[in-house]
């Protein structure tokens, strides 16, 4: 891919403050660029430099080798095309009117929009989803549509560069998606180079192929989604210790931080859960959310419990995958149900691995400590240990064991001990 | 999806519409007033510019109001009402603010004060064939636009905000001047007040000429960028963005806008209301398009002031009510009947 | 016998001269012939009037008082809405106001002779255009009122009869002033002339009304200001203590306005106030320089000296 957009020594100073400090990228053509940072890293900053909206205090932008100081407003129309954050509509054009516009910078002067124009308009507007909005005026649409149309303005410049600020900051999360494919979709079939402000990390490692991350008007990182999105980066970036995993449908980079307080109310007292399976992520989320102090049973490292232990920093214990649990394990677990003031079963599957996990709840039991169930669904299979865990689970029940139906059922259990 | 069609129905029917007003509204302007000339008369005086022979004959004395008076009066009111509304066009595009109108940086407050001036100093009525009065009324709303600027201006650019700014300050200090020198007055009070009210009562063929060429070259440059106008109702950078050099275009529609507020305001004294209103009016007919705004807003202001200056001269004839006047009390009440009927004045109903 | 000749000739040079003399100080100089005449208005003004005059149009309030005071009005064919004096002026077709007079009415009234004021400059210079002869007259002192009246009379080739009009005011001031010459310097009294009273507006040693006022022997109180219609502040007034006040009586009746006069803060001890010497006047007897200087001025006398008028 041909080098295109070459940003070379970019600064730009107001009033002694530099909020673009010597930045220097290359943009393929054809690529797909996202720009992150912090408000006021200089994401929009930079992008009025690359439009000509703002003029830099030193330092140089070159497209195709041409400094962009020699393009003429019109030259540069037509090369580049920019969708603001949000446009103002408190008038009545028609969207047609709209995005007819966007043929402004070929139109010659004493000439009407001619049908070729109007054509072009036509395409722009079926491309971008809104033909049925033609005779519409502007001020009567939604943010996503507003969004579509002035895209089709900007398709109307037939530009080989498409800047964005901040495209889906205003939509709503179905438009955010329609949009964001429909501008991959632009990069792909008319090889248009996209260079976006995204706010939104996620969206970004999800829809975008390379990634500029800013941080006080230089360029921290730059490259592949993992390149950028990694802890380092992002905590220079943002300030934020962040947790990146894989989206688990889409198996895109995704940053989630972890909270810094602790948010469990005091006097609350402690629930141990067994955990295994992700039928057991809703009781937990639940009673945390409830404020109680938690602590997981065995689960192995790919376990979604697991997980949810470390993101929340919770006394869990790690066991092996792919084995029974061990004797240690064992141990340590009878340990931590003795600590709580309740232990939970939720309604997991149980297999050879994790049926251990029961034994030790029926010893504790024995022992005094208090043990709710939440019955399992009676049509899902969750005994896989061919009827030992089931056998367990009646043998709890006559022993002591509450059999609830709802976990809101455990607060109301543990008030009346 | 009908307001879509609706509009266009209107954007054909409104250019015979207005087209038609205007010819009656001269015709009737033309004829009545404190000396009156039927349809006939009329007919026969252009029979016999025309050298065609016709039956009626016309005293001398009726056809010299006729021609040296009264049809003047008629083209200028038409010429200084359609510059009136297409130079409040201009600059509401300009400065994006639906409050903006003719007199916003302060051109008509600068020909005042050159009037008032030239009033007060006793200048010879006749200078040049037009009048001391009207040659500094637009010198001095030429300096105010000049000073505006270049308050305003940072570098080669023309923020839009300090220029409204800029405009309201210097406009109000001249006015106060213009106070100040009404209170010296003295005999001189009443054509002083009568003069910043408005009026078309000294029109003369040489006044048309002079003032016509100067607001059809204000016209002409304003419409010249009725594409530009249209792109910066969305934004400056939006405007950039597609490929217009703002800049440049701004400083033309200024100086083209404001040619056309001098040329009206030195020959007839401030008649407001025209330029901020007919936009409007008209926006609420056919749309925010400047191709057809313009245009049209120039033909009914010239109908507006034709008319409203027939009525000033006819109700108290041979009296003469100010037409600034009349143009405040009949214009307002009509708009805010259409705006009821229409509600479609975005500019004041932000829902987002 | 040479030096006879030489004193003869000398005495016709001289006598040429004088008459060269005498006929270029004439204000007016009427061709023998074509009977025309030309005149130099109040402006300077050099007006040509080519024969009778028949069609006389007044635009201001005083020339019309002037012309019918010359015994014109059957020539007058247009006045304007102010001209109420004398009442038979107010049947006249009417041009408009005073302020701008219908241009296109005039010219229908198909004047011969157009009377104008200061004012009207946009109206004469149309006129002139057409050569419509206009004079503007707009007198301000007596001795403007004067030659406006020989102007007029002029004009309209009648003038005896401005010789007699003027004779007329100049008799009837004259015998006002002899009365008035008896008093003695401390008798004459000090005059307020309030022209408005929100805020007050006075006059100064510019305005007719002052004229009149010191010709009946009275003391403006703001004689000293050089301005036509000054205005002033009531601590001035009061400090001033006048011992007369005047006011135009079209502010309301005389009840209410002399009411509101006591009803002042701190003009209780004005001795005008005191004596209740507070007089409503005609105004446009006493501010419209006119053929009525006269009696106006005997008007002011009377008020302020009403022992010395008394069998008036």
């Amino acid at each position: 891919m041909s080098i295109q957009l070459t940003v070379h020594d970019l600064t730009l100073q107001y009033e002694s403050h530099p909020i673009l400090d010597r930045l220097q990228f290359e943009i393929s053509r054809g690529q797909r660029v996202a720009l992150l940072g912090a408000n006021g890293a200089g994401k929009t900053t930079l992008l009025r430099c690359i439009s000509k909206a703002l003029k830099p205090t030193a330092g140089a932008i070159l497209l195709e080798k041409r400094d962009l100081e020699s393009l003429s407003p019109r030259e540069l129309a037509q090369t580049m095309a920019v969708v603001p954050q949000e446009t103002r509509t408190d008038f009545d054009f028609t969207v047609e009117e709209t995005v007819l516009m966007g043929r402004l910078p070929y139109l010659k002067r004493f000439t009407p929009e001619g049908d070729d124009e109007k054509s072009i308009a036509r395409r722009a507007m079926a491309m971008t989803g809104v033909s049925h909005l033609a005779k519409r005026s502007i001020a009567t649409l939604s943010g996503g549509e507003k969004q579509r149309v002035i895209i089709a303005r900007a398709l109307c410049q037939e530009p080989q560069i498409l800047l964005l600020d901040e495209p889906t900051a205003n939509l709503d999360l179905g438009y955010q998606h329609s949009l964001l494919e429909l501008i991959t979709g632009l990069n792909r079939e008319k090889g248009i180079t996209i260079i976006a402000a995204i706010h939104d990390l996620n969206l970004a490692a999800r829809f975008f192929d390379r990634m500029l991350l800013l941080s006080s008007g230089r360029v921290l990182a730059a490259g592949t989604a993992e390149e950028v999105i990694a802890p380092g980066p992002i905590k220079t970036a943002y300030g934020v210790d962040a947790l990146i995993y894989r989206h688990p449908l889409a198996g895109c980079l995704q940053v989630s931080v972890r909270n810094n307080t602790d948010d469990t109310k005091t006097k609350q007292p402690p629930i141990h859960l067994i955990g295994g399976g992700e039928e057991a992520l809703p009781v937990m989320e639940y009673l945390r959310r409830q404020g109680y102090p938690l602590s997981i049973g065995p689960v192995t490292p790919e376990d979604s419990s697991y997980r949810f232990a470390a993101f929340y920093n919770l006394p869990v214990i790690e066991v092996p995958p792919f084995s029974p649990v061990s004797d240690r394990a064992h141990r340590a677990h009878l340990e931590l149900i003795k600590k709580a003031a309740l232990t939970v079963v939720p309604p997991i599957p149980f297999g050879i691995g994790n049926l251990r996990n029961l034994e030790a709840v029926e010893t504790a039991l024995e022992q005094g400590s208090p043990v709710a169930i939440l019955s399992h669904a009676l049509d899902q299979v969750w005994d896989f240990t061919g009827g030992e865990a089931g056998q367990i689970l009646e043998r709890l029940k006559s022993k002591g064991a509450q059999l609830l139906g709802d976990r809101s059922q455990i607060t109301a259990l543990l008030e009346r001990k | 999806m009908k307001h879509g069609q609706e509009e266009k129905k209107l954007k054909i029917l409104i250019y015979p519409a207005l087209l038609l007003a205007l010819i009656t509204v001269a015709a009737m302007a033309i004829s009545i007033g404190a000396v009156p000339f039927t349809l006939r008369e009329i007919g026969a005086v252009f029979l016999e510019l025309s050298g065609l022979p016709c039956g009626v004959s016309i005293e001398p004395v009726k056809k010299d109001i006729l021609l040296q008076l009264r049809m003047p009066r008629v083209v200028l009111a038409g010429a200084v009402g359609a510059a009136l509304a297409t130079s409040g066009a201009a600059f509401q595009g300009l400065f994006r603010n639906p409050m903006a109108d003719s007199y916003v940086i302060g051109v008509s407050s600068g020909a005042a004060l050159g009037a008032v001036a030239a009033m007060l100093v006793g200048l010879p009525a006749a200078w040049g064939g037009v009048g001391a009065v009207p040659l500094f009324a637009f010198a001095g709303g030429a300096a105010t636009l000049i000073l505006v600027y270049q308050m305003a201006r940072v570098g080669n650019e023309v923020p839009v905000m300090p220029l409204l700014l800029a405009g309201i300050a210097v406009s109000a200090f001249l006015s106060a001047l213009v106070s100040l020198l009404t209170y010296f007055a003295d005999d001189r009070l009443h054509q002083v007040v009568f003069w910043i009210m408005g009026g078309l009562g000294g029109a003369t063929w040489t006044k048309v000429k002079i003032m016509v060429p100067y607001a059809l070259l204000g016209f002409g440059t304003v419409y010249f960028y009725h594409r530009e106008l249209n792109a910066m109702l969305f934004g400056e950078e939006t405007a950039h963005h597609l490929g217009i050099d703002i800049e440049k275009v701004k400083k033309i529609l200024l100086a083209g806008s404001s040619l056309m507020v001098a040329a009206a305001v030195s020959t007839s004294g401030i008649i407001g209301f025209v330029g901020l209103v007919v936009p409007h009016f008209i926006r609420l007919l056919i749309g925010p398009d400047h191709r057809h705004l313009l245009p049209t807003s120039a033909l009914l202001g010239a109908v507006l002031l034709i008319a409203t200056d027939t009525l000033g001269r006819t109700i108290i004839a041979p009296r003469e009510l100010p037409v600034g006047i009349i143009t405040a009390l009949l214009g307002a009440p009509l708009f805010i009947y259409l705006l009821r009927r229409r509600k479609k004045l975005r500019y004041f109903d932000r829902t987002e | 016998m040479k030096s006879c000749k030489k004193s003869f000739l000398l005495l016709l040079g001289v006598a040429l001269l004088l008459v060269a003399v005498l006929t270029g100080c004439a204000k007016d100089v009427v061709d023998e012939t074509t009977g025309e005449l030309t005149l130099l208005d109040q402006m300077g003004r050099k007006v040509l009037i080519e024969g009778e005059v028949e069609r006389i149009v007044s635009l201001s309030p005083s020339n019309t008082e002037i012309l019918f005071a010359l015994g014109l009005n059957d020539k007058v064919v247009g006045v304007t809405d102010y001209c109420n004096y004398p009442p038979e002026a107010a049947e006249k077709d009417s041009v408009g106001g005073f302020d701008k007079p219908n241009i296109e009415v005039i010219l229908t009234l198909e004047p011969d002779l157009v009377l104008a004021g200061s004012l009207h400059e946009e109206v004469v210079t149309r006129l002139e255009e057409r050569d419509i002869p206009v004079l503007v007259m707009e007198p301000q002192t007596m001795e403007q009122i004067y030659e406006a009246i020989r102007t007029v009379g002029a004009a309209a080739r009648v003038k005896e009869a401005a010789e007699a009009v003027v004779s007329e005011i100049e008799q009837q001031i004259d015998s006002v002033q002899e009365k008035l010459a008896t008093l003695a310097d401390d008798e004459k009294v000090s005059v307020y002339y309030e022209l408005w009273y929100d805020p007050p507006m006075s006059i100064g040693n510019r305005s007719f009304i002052h004229e009149v006022i010191t010709a009946a022997s009275g003391n403006n109180i703001f004689a000293d200001i050089d301005d036509n219609y000054p205005t002033v502040s009531p601590e001035a007034v009061a400090e001033k203590n006048p011992r007369v006040i005047l006011y135009p009586d079209d502010h309301g009746t005389a009840e209410m306005v002399t009411e509101q006069f006591y009803s002042r803060p701190g003009w209780a001890e004005i001795s005008a106030l005191k004596e209740k010497r507070i007089y409503g006047v005609n105004s446009d007897l006493f501010s419209r320089p006119g053929p009525r200087v006269g009696q106006a001025i005997q008007e002011a006398a009377t008020l302020f000296y009403p022992k010395l008028f008394d069998n008036q």
